[in-house]
């Protein structure tokens, strides 16, 4: 009976005037409240100093500026493809399908570390090969490797601090070296990573570069036993060191230009190694080399037969997130692993939304990648 | 005496398992996108 005034409804206006409605619509203010406040602590909408994805990312976007519908970080580059040829001796660290023998289809992508796709190649530059691993029960294997032996800092927040100490300063142009050294000062770890890449010389080339996924991973056989393993693409190309002044005059795209001739006259080749590790090795810092008597295992070889420029569908709209494993590869306890992967899916969703511009490597004589 | 009109209990069971769950959702939604570890919703590897 809608309107009988003594039917019983616990939802009707008047019950605001009662002795106690204040205090009852207090304490619903106060639940919500709480619930919203914790909300934005999560976010870190209320601890401005929190290194979160986005953080990371505006970094390099102040660092090196924002390129329209280009990666944040490794801008310049190239597609490739080809295939991984196993030849079983994976099988017993992980019983992942691309370790069984036989041929996987690989894509991939060469380029420079950095984030302005329109840099000049130089000797200093670090150089990297993406690779996404395709066999045919659509298990992926994305890697993201570059051709220094250990990595420079240790952890998300360090790289971050590098990051800021290597943006250039408003007078010059430049990074102030004086940051930079002020960073390797309190980072140690930084300091003896850093004079390890410099007793290993640059190769001449992408060919003949040996690229290191510095992150340490496991490996899961049949009978479940995890190994900590590091992986390296060994250049079958032989080393050349890189001539120690490549002149100013050269072509600003002399590192690209170099691989797409290469290809042309014939496939290039890389051996997978993996390194695996023992008790005590460390896994959660890629800054530490791991004893070079560890047992290094050639688990097969890598065909890279084709080049092209980044184009809708190719490389270019692939994010190399070195966290798209297949099963029996699984992550360690490296935190740099799933920040990469955090970091990596933010540039992705950012460019992913902006106008592409043509990338400046261009294949001579295509007309294609536009 | 007014009588007390309720919803059946197994309603009212549902409506706040619902809201719990619902705020769980995005509690961990913003918790993974706003950090660079997988720990918060115990992730870890």
């Amino acid at each position: 009976m809608p309107n009988d005034p003594n039917a019983a409804t616990p939802y009707r206006l008047s019950a605001l005037t009662e002795n106690g409605a204040p205090i009852r619509l207090t304490m619903i203010g106060v639940a919500i409240l709480a619930v919203v406040a914790c909300f934005a602590f999560v976010a870190g909408w209320l601890s401005p100093s929190r290194l979160t994805q986005a953080r990371m990312i505006d970094a390099f976007e102040e660092v090196n500026g924002v390129w329209p519908g280009f990666r944040r970080n490794h801008a310049k580059g190239v597609c490739i493809a080809g295939y991984f040829d196993s030849n079983g001796d994976g099988v017993r660290l992980s019983k992942a399908v691309v370790f069984q023998p036989g041929k996987v289809p690989v894509i991939g992508r060469f380029s420079l570390a950095g984030g302005q796709p329109d840099v000049s190649d130089g000797p200093a530059a670090v150089r990297a090969m993406g690779l996404s691993f395709r066999p045919p029960d659509g298990e992926e294997w994305r890697m993201a490797m570059i051709d220094i032996p250990v990595f420079v800092v240790k952890d998300p927040e360090s790289f971050y601090q590098q990051l800021l100490a290597s943006r250039p300063d408003p007078a010059t142009g430049k990074p102030d070296p004086a940051k930079m050294r002020g960073f390797v000062t309190k980072h140690p770890e930084t300091a003896r990573a850093l004079e390890i890449v410099k007793a290993s010389p640059f190769s001449s080339g992408f060919a003949n570069a040996s690229y290191n996924a510095l992150n340490a991973f496991r490996f899961v056989n049949a009978a479940g036993a995890s190994t900590p393993v590091r992986w390296s693409m060994a250049a079958v190309d032989p080393f050349e060191p890189e001539p120690p002044a490549q002149s100013a005059a050269q072509d600003k795209n002399y590192l690209f230009d170099a691989v797409i001739a290469r290809i042309g006259r014939a496939p290039v080749l890389w051996r997978l190694v993996v390194t695996s590790g023992e008790a005590g090795d460390p896994t959660d810092d890629a800054t530490i080399p791991w004893p070079s008597n560890r047992r290094h295992i050639d688990v097969g070889t890598l065909t890279i037969h084709h080049i092209e420029s980044e184009a809708p569908g190719n490389c270019r709209d692939v994010n190399f997130d070195p966290l798209v494993l297949p099963s029996w590869i699984e992550p360690s306890d490296d935190p740099l692993l799933s920040a990469r992967s955090a970091a990596y899916s933010t540039s992705f969703t950012r460019r992913a939304g902006e106008e592409k511009e043509p990338s400046a490597v261009q294949i001579p004589g295509s007309g294609k990648g536009a | 005496m007014a009588q007390h009109l309720q919803f059946p209990i197994i309603s009212r069971m549902l409506h706040w398992t619902m809201a719990v769950m619902v705020l769980a959702m995005l509690f961990i939604g913003i918790g993974m996108v706003a950090s660079l570890g997988l720990s918060l919703a115990g992730l870890d590897p």
